[in-house]
């Protein structure tokens, strides 16, 4: 693998750990203070995608990069007042039901006025240029300036929690959970501000991760239990834990697919250059195997184990 | 003492009355089916069915008698179709007239192995975390099953002739109706361990567990084992019907693992009612008949899945079965009578909230996914048009109006009810 | 003769903040011993650390001689001391008599049995309807348990204890947020299910202390700072400055 290749990926790994983390500091929030695991939240990414492509489409993008998330972060707040809210009167295993059915209505919902195949959500032409070169091989501003946004929100909600009072209570309800029960009367009102918010910066990551990512209806399903890795991994809670999982897994999906190794490739460097026949069809399976094929095996594999070993992730208190 | 001997005994009598009743009841049934819908297409969507019914009574074991919520219920139905698929192209390979009704005992067997696995590395903890991990599972299985096409096939899947193995039983499985015998005694030796289950030390400490699973290890017991076993047990009845499956369409993909089946198994058995023994069988019913039929005329089939799923989840927890139970508890109840005109205005409101809301959502679909098919359509009869704002405004206003008729009816009922409840009372 | 239970140099730390901080105690075999403190003392966490909820940070748990500090619940109550708790803790939708039964099953081997029907069970019969009859729950047998009133759920959870067999019980406040009749009740209810076993419970109610125990041993801040026949702790300076105070002003 040559250093340009490395170095891309290095970027590349980067600019998706960051796009993760905006997906898993959201739904990192809405779990300490309210106890759920909010399975709709990479769907509420996916409508965010939609409205900005459908918002730039009519008034251009950079007014869909404000309006999108505030119409995703108003829906999520819709969702919390008139559902959520409602269930939790049946307990955890009622919200968690009610977020996955929700998941499943929002993917049906958004095929419903969309389609299902992937929409023409384009790269904005004020951004659609090369940003630098490097050992011969440009770099799409486009991918800086998701990066720049990813960061610019990161400082933003490190900012907010530092200093506003809903910050203090959100940051006092992370290290004590119990906490939040002491709020008084405000306690539906932060939730759902929480829960808008939440979703808002899920609805962010929609509207830049939508024109280089594919906006489809899969794109939901394909992105959700990788948050759920990442908020495991990273300890339930810990929005460090969050960041940090959200980079390694960043970087162990562009590094799995960048590299171009088969097991046979192993085994050819030992001169083997052939799978012994004797152990038929299996083996040759696993001859074959590359490491881009294992690359979406890896998180998973991260997640049962940490489960396993270290419940409490990476940065976690709580088990 | 001396009442606890008559009393158990009479206890034993109408006991053994209460299982008797269900299980001619079930074979009566399952006998009467085939007789009742002849047709090949009918049988088909009985083998469905029952395959289905057995699925969603082995995920019942874990949500509603263990109260654990598995994501990756799938995997096992997967599992136990490919165990059924490749022992019966094995068993033709080597010549070994093995009998193909016994197939799915192969796949059950299998899949009670690698749930057993899969149960101690999930059962550590219930709640979330247990939820989280079934996904985490579900998905390195599916996502490992493609490093292995010799096992899991390429995108077609592993397919394998039913008749290769020969007749037995009396059966030469080539017609549908050989595979629905198959099926149908696969239900009942299924349903009744499964029934047995629940009525014993085991199946009382699953409950407990769902309950209190703290409380249960200061009894003596290890929460974690109970989950595991119970864990295991759903997986094996997973992998018979995963294994029937198989048998039934001679063919299983890489999809029979996946998320939608996970998915669908858990509508099934949450819509039907997880409280009660057959629930989940009601569940497999209602929405597979639904997908068979439904997927036919509406392109917003699966939007309605959802949908029933909130609402139960929001209104009515003891799902299908429950609301059943609860109406006939009411119908029989003495308050019936004085409620009825309430409940009538609450079924009609209802019932116009619900039409507007199929209005509304088949127009969006004809407007939006189904554009190419024309703007006319037909919906409960009702000839619409997506482009017309006055089909919009039908469906939208008999929505509007069905759901604010709602409020003040439900009030009244419950204030009836109340005053119902103290009158009963003062007596 | 060595005691049923005891503490040695016991500790334990929620992070920086020390809860239980040295607790040196013994129980008899057979007694009836009553640990008392203002609240906040430690004494729920005592019996936590006691029943394998939580571990103990440091120093040992001697039942009948094994130490069993750290060991997990399940193992503790199998080896014969059981427990109840300060927060009703049962099986909330499951009828009395499925409660009890579960609590019955490991006594009398059943385990995890899935090849028979409880109800063909002859001896979890019999001994649930023992409970039930020394409970005074007969009547509940088939309600749910979250449709019992409180001193009835408490009944239950005292039940729960006693069911599983245990020679050595902890309850933590059976009798807490009882009317004085019905504290009378469950008083003789205790006594009554705990016969010839060893007890060592938690009470608030100074009346009902000093008519059951044999012996009594107060917690404050976490330590013991005394342990002595109902008489001798009466009269104890250091126990009636630190806490009885109150109590016997009440009393007078
Ligand atoms: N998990 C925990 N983390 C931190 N502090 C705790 C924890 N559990 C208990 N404490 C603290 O330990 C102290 C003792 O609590 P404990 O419940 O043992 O008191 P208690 O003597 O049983 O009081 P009461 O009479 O009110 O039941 C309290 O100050 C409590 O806040
Ligand atoms: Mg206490």
């Amino acid at each position: 693998m040559g250093i340009e290749v490395v170095t891309f990926s290095v970027v590349n790994s980067i600019l998706y750990g960051m796009l993760l983390f905006l997906l898993a500091s959201g739904l990192t929030l809405i779990f300490s203070m309210m106890g759920v695991l909010n399975f709709a939240h990479a769907s509420f990414f996916m409508v965010g995608a939609y409205f900005g492509f459908e918002i730039s489409r009519r008034v251009g993008f950079f007014p869909a990069l404000v309006l999108a998330p505030v119409a995703v972060g108003l829906l999520g707040a819709l969702v919390e007042r008139f559902g959520l809210r409602r269930v939790h009167k049946f307990g955890h295993l009622g919200e968690l039901l009610f977020t996955f059915g929700l998941a499943f209505v929002i993917e049906e919902a958004v095929q419903m006025i969309w389609g299902r195949s992937p929409q023409d959500f384009q790269v904005p032409a004020a951004l659609n240029f090369t940003a630098f070169t490097l050992f011969g091989t440009g770099y799409p501003a486009f991918r800086l300036f998701m990066l720049v946004v990813a960061v610019a929100v990161f400082a933003a909600l490190a900012l907010l929690l530092a200093r506003t009072r809903i910050g203090l209570i959100v940051k006092a309800s992370l290290t004590h959970p119990e906490m939040v029960s002491m709020l008084g009367h405000d306690v539906p009102l932060v939730f759902m501000s929480v829960f808008g918010v939440g979703s808002a910066l899920a609805g962010l990551a929609g509207v830049i991760a939508g024109p280089v990512l594919v906006t489809q209806p899969s794109m939901a399903a394909a992105l959700g239990p990788i948050l759920f890795v990442i908020v495991v991994v990273g300890g339930l809670g810990s929005l460090a834990g969050a960041f940090v999982a959200s980079l390694l897994i960043g970087f162990i999906q562009t590094f799995a697919v960048a590299i171009n190794l088969k097991v046979a490739d192993v085994f050819g460097l030992i001169g083997v250059t052939q799978p012994p026949a004797a152990f038929g069809a299996l083996l040759s399976d696993i001859w074959n195997v590359s490491v881009a094929q294992v690359g979406p095996v890896i998180p998973y594999l991260l997640l049962v184990a940490m489960l396993m070993f270290r419940p409490m992730g990476l940065f976690g208190k709580r088990a | 003492m001396t009442f606890p001997m008559t009393d158990t005994k009479l206890a034993d009598r109408s006991a053994a009355l209460s299982v008797a009743m269900p299980v001619l009841t079930v074979a009566v049934v399952l006998i009467l089916l085939p007789n009742l819908f002849g047709s090949n297409a009918m049988i088909s969507t009985l083998n469905y069915l029952g395959t289905m019914a057995i699925f969603a009574l082995s995920y019942n074991v874990l949500l509603g008698q263990t109260g654990l919520l598995s994501l990756g219920h799938g995997t096992f139905f997967g599992l136990g179709g490919f165990i059924a698929t490749h022992a019966v192209l094995r068993f033709v390979e080597a010549d070994i007239a093995f009998p193909l009704a016994l197939i799915p005992l192969i796949g059950g067997v299998g899949s009670f192995a690698l749930g057993s696995v899969g149960g101690w590395l999930a059962s550590g903890r219930g709640g979330m975390p247990f939820a989280m991990i079934t996904l985490g599972l579900a998905e390195l299985v599916a996502a490992a099953a493609t490093l292995f096409p010799s096992i899991y096939g390429s995108e077609e899947g592993v397919s394998m002739d039913r008749m290769d193995l020969g007749s037995s039983f009396g059966l030469s499985y080539g017609p549908n109706v050989d595979i629905y015998w198959v099926i149908a005694v696969w239900f009942a030796i299924c349903a009744g361990l499964l029934f047995f289950l629940s009525r014993t030390p085991l199946g009382l400490l699953q409950n407990a567990v769902r309950d209190n699973a703290e409380r249960v290890e200061f009894l003596g017991f290890s929460a974690r084992r109970v989950r595991m076993s119970a864990y295991a047990i759903a997986a094996g009845i997973a992998g018979v019907a995963g294994s029937l499956a198989a048998l039934n369409v001679e063919i299983t993909t890489v999809h029979a693992l996946g998320a939608s089946t996970s998915t669908l198994v858990l509508l099934m058995t949450y819509i039907g009612g997880t409280r009660h023994f057959f629930g989940p069988v009601l569940g497999a019913i209602v929405i597979g008949l639904m997908k068979i039929w439904l997927s036919d005329i509406s392109p917003a089939w699966m939007m309605y899945f959802g949908l029933m799923f909130i609402f139960v989840v929001m209104v009515a927890p003891g799902g299908l079965a429950g609301i059943l139970a609860n109406g006939r508890a009411l119908v029989r109840s003495a308050g019936f009578a004085p409620q009825s005109p309430i409940l009538a205005g609450i079924a009609i409101a209802g019932g116009l909230s619900v039409a507007g809301l199929i209005i509304v959502i088949e127009l969006a679909y004809r407007a939006g996914l189904d554009a190419a098919k024309g703007a006319e359509i037909s919906v409960l009869g009702l000839p619409l048009n997506a482009e017309s704002g006055l089909s919009w405004a039908t469906g939208g206003v008999m929505l509007i109006i069905g759901v604010i008729a709602l409020r003040p009816l439900l009030d009244r009922l419950d204030g009836k009810r109340h005053a119902i409840a103290q009158a009963g009372g003062a007596k | 003769m060595t005691d049923a239970l005891e503490l040695r140099d016991l500790r334990k730390s929620f992070g920086p903040v020390d809860i239980i901080r040295g607790v040196n105690l013994s129980v008899k075999k057979g007694e009836r011993h009553a640990l008392i403190g203002p609240n906040g003392a430690g004494k729920s966490t005592l019996f936590h650390l006691i029943s394998g909820r939580i571990t103990p940070t440091s120093g040992q748990i001697l039942f009948e001689g094994q130490n069993i500090a750290g060991q997990e619940p399940a193992q503790i109550v199998r080896a014969g001391l059981s427990r109840s708790f300060q927060i009703t803790n049962i099986f909330p939708q499951m009828t009395v008599l499925e409660n009890l039964r579960c609590a019955v099953l490991w006594k009398l081997g059943h385990r995890y049995t899935f090849w028979k029907r409880t109800l063909g069970l002859v001896d979890v019969a019999e001994d649930c309807e023992r409970l039930l009859h020394e409970l005074g729950l007969t009547h509940r047998r088939n309600d749910t348990a979250d449709s019992l009133t409180y001193p009835e759920q408490r009944a239950l959870e005292l039940g729960l204890a006693v069911a599983s067999g245990a020679h050595t019980l902890l309850l933590d406040e059976p009798m807490a947020g009882m009317s004085h009749s019905e504290t009378e009740a469950a008083l003789r209810l205790i006594m009554r299910v705990t016969e010839g076993r060893t007890l060592l419970m938690v009470e608030h109610d100074m009346g009902v202390i000093f008519e059951m125990a044999d012996r009594i041993s107060v917690l404050v801040y976490g330590q013991i700072i005394a342990t002595g026949t109902p008489e001798e702790i009466r009269a104890n300076p250091a126990v009636q400055e630190a806490y009885l105070g109150t109590a016997k002003e009440e009393a007078a």
